[in-house]
């Protein structure tokens, strides 16, 4: 035990001492968080209830008033449509079912998000009552999905897997053939196991804090608030960061490639995995949507980026279950094979 | 008592023989120096040992046992200072050594005990709170020899610890091994450099291309070759007779004159310089300067492999 506090120690001061990794984990991120509410909405200010009609017999109208982020108009056809013209609302919750927009924006996807929410919990406890669920009940039309939501989900979703460099790094310093420092720790009575464990534990530490960090620098400087369920948020960003050093792990055992390759392998596959999760606006990763799937329904950028927006945003808990559990799941058997690659401690060159 | 030995021991790199039928042992108390050029196998040696390098053929044995990676009673017992500099390099001079040692005694007191030995043992007193990376070379160099030497281990193997050191860092590196076999340590030691295998160990093994070419004392190792000691001599009035004179003088087993200057060698070595002089005077020979070379480690590498160690 007392040796695996050390291997922590030596993590965590190896994290704090190192400039560059700081720069990367935080300052960074921030940089670009920062960049990004800047370029898509201006300074943004506190979120304001947005301004809904919805037309009488609507059958969510109840709900939709319990809804504390929308401001409910109870209007008519013709009222509403004007309202809408005049930008006096953002949108219209026809008693068909149909959600209409004006153009794209931030609460248009929220309104969309919200009306997609409550036809999917209705399809499960009242289908076929007063909805007829093989129609298309958002109409989309040009609108886009909210350029700072997507972009900033996505970038929380990249730098919730920063763990894999702490799990790249932590093979790196324990497999002979990889450094000479590993070299030289082998010929110690070092525990891998030991060693291994504590990286991981201080690497879910660091990275978690790290995610959790940039959740309260948008909520407290920017006023977005990726906060609202806390607890739930707090065990997607564990299970985010688990996994992301479980691919360092993994990457960095199953190969001897230096670390000069497995680190811009690692930046370049987030990026691209955040890209398709939309990163680089919504139009990606629509087109990724449409045209591959389930390429986003297993990339995990993608699964933790809908995941903390769903849970924060729109205040809805689909898929957190499964997406935690294939995050975890897949960590465990991406550590268990790191394992079986580092079993190897003789090897035929160095 | 033997506290390594390899036998007859290959190690391939693919086409590549690296180790080629290695034999060499090492009895407690000694300081060995493995005395090789670059890619000699030196260092592969040493990983063989160490159990790091899995090998093709032969036997390999530290204190008695056969060397397996998982055998840490084995690792508890040696210390490795490897060639390459091999320790945390944003972590500082006292945290890097107190993690190396702190994975061998666990007891807190007894570590720091061993740190402070450590750092003072390589001379670093000053820079404890400096971070690694922020070190001159040479005292990385120390630092990489501390993180190695600090849980006062009964077998050190240094794999060419000089390389690219200020010569106070290296005088330094080579009384501090002296001072560790004083006190115990058995010592492996790799070098390139002559003059640090004859200044420091005890014996020699001359290694070339994977093979031992030969082993012992320095002095053993010099009466494998042709054991003459060279006399330069700038001679006032340089002819003919003077050098026969020379020549009838006793010990003297050859003479030749270039330009003024007569080369002469005597053997043994190191034993009729006084004589040689007492001689010269007594015939009235006089000379403007002289220097006398006894035979080194280079002239036996040379007779071994036909080339010179510094090629």
């Amino acid at each position: 035990m007392r040796r695996f506090c050390s291997h922590m120690a030596l993590n965590a001061k190896m994290s704090f001492k190192d400039k560059s990794s700081l720069f990367w984990s935080f300052i960074y991120p921030i940089l670009l968080l920062t960049l990004m509410v800047i370029a898509f909405s201006g300074v943004q200010t506190e979120q304001k209830p947005i301004a809904v009609a919805v037309e009488p017999g609507h059958p969510f109208a109840d709900v939709f008033r319990q809804i504390k982020m929308l401001d409910v108009k109870d209007v008519n056809g013709d009222e509403a449509f004007t309202l809408l013209r005049d930008k006096d609302i953002d949108g219209i919750y026809r008693v068909d079912g149909v959600l209409l927009v004006r153009g794209s924006g931030v609460n248009e996807t929220i309104l969309r998000e919200i009306g997609s929410e409550l036809t999917k919990v209705s399809s499960v406890y009242a289908a076929g009552r007063s909805l007829d669920f093989t129609k298309r009940y958002v109409e989309r039309g040009d609108q886009k999905e909210g350029m700072l939501y997507v972009t900033l989900s996505a970038s929380l979703g990249m730098f919730a897997l920063y763990g894999y460099f702490s799990g790249v790094l932590i093979v790196h310093h324990m497999q002979a053939n990889l450094s000479p420092l590993a070299a030289r720790l082998s010929t110690t009575p070092i525990s891998r196991i030991s060693y291994v464990t504590a990286g991981l534990v201080s690497g879910v530490a660091m990275s978690s804090l790290q995610t959790i960090g940039l959740l309260f620098y948008l909520k407290w400087v920017w006023k977005v608030d990726y906060l609202a369920d806390p607890w739930r948020t707090l065990l997607l960003v564990l299970a985010a960061s688990f996994f992301g050093i479980a691919i360092g792990l993994f990457i960095g055992a199953s190969n001897k490639w230096p670390l000069k390759a497995k680190v811009p392998l690692g930046v370049a596959l987030m990026l691209l995995l955040s890209a398709a999760s939309g990163m680089m606006g919504p139009p990606m990763r629509l087109f990724i949507e449409n045209k591959l799937p389930w390429l986003n329904r297993y990339n995990p950028v993608n699964m933790i980026s809908r995941t903390i927006y769903r849970l924060n945003v729109i205040g809805s808990t689909t898929e957190f279950t499964e997406n935690i559990l294939i995050l975890f799941i897949a960590g465990v058997v991406l550590c268990v094979a790191s394992l079986l690659f580092m079993r190897k401690r003789q090897f035929k060159s160095l | 008592m033997k506290v390594c030995a390899m036998r007859e021991v290959v190690k391939r790199y693919k086409k590549v023989v690296a180790l080629d039928h290695f034999n060499f042992e090492i009895k407690e108390g000694e300081i060995v120096g493995l005395l090789g050029p670059n890619g000699s196998g030196k260092s592969t040696a040493i990983n063989c040992l160490l159990g790091l390098l899995a090998f093709d053929e032969g036997e390999v044995e530290v204190f008695g046992r056969r060397v397996s990676p998982d055998d840490m009673d084995m690792k508890r017992r040696i210390g490795f200072v490897p060639q390459d500099l091999s320790f945390f390099a944003e972590l500082s001079v006292i945290d890097n050594i107190r993690y190396f040692a702190g994975l061998y005694e666990q007891n807190n007191a007894k570590r720091d005990e061993m740190v402070r030995e450590a750092i003072a043992f390589v001379g670093l007193e000053k820079y404890g709170k400096f971070a690694a990376k922020k070190l001159s070379g040479g005292l990385k160099r120390r630092l990489n020899i501390a993180c190695g030497i600090a849980h006062r281990p009964e077998f050190v193997m240094f794999d060419e610890p000089t390389v690219a050191v200020d010569a106070q860092s290296r005088n330094f590196i080579l009384e501090g091994i002296k001072e560790m076999n004083r006190n115990g340590s058995t010592v492996l030691y790799t070098t390139h450099y002559l003059d640090e295998a004859q200044e420091l160990c005890d014996r020699i093994v001359i290694m070339d291309e994977g093979r031992n070419m030969a082993s012992g004392t320095l002095e053993e190792l010099i009466d494998l070759v042709d054991p003459t000691e060279a006399v330069h001599l700038v001679l006032s009035e340089p002819s003919e007779t003077v050098l026969k004179m020379i020549a009838d003088m006793p010990g003297v087993v050859d003479v030749a004159e270039d330009d003024g200057k007569a080369v002469i060698l005597l053997t043994p070595p190191g034993h009729h310089l006084s004589t040689l002089l007492e001689e010269l005077k007594k015939h009235e020979i006089y000379y403007s300067s002289l220097h006398s070379e006894l035979p080194s480690l280079n002239d036996v590498f040379l007779k071994l492999t036909g080339k010179a160690l510094r090629d």
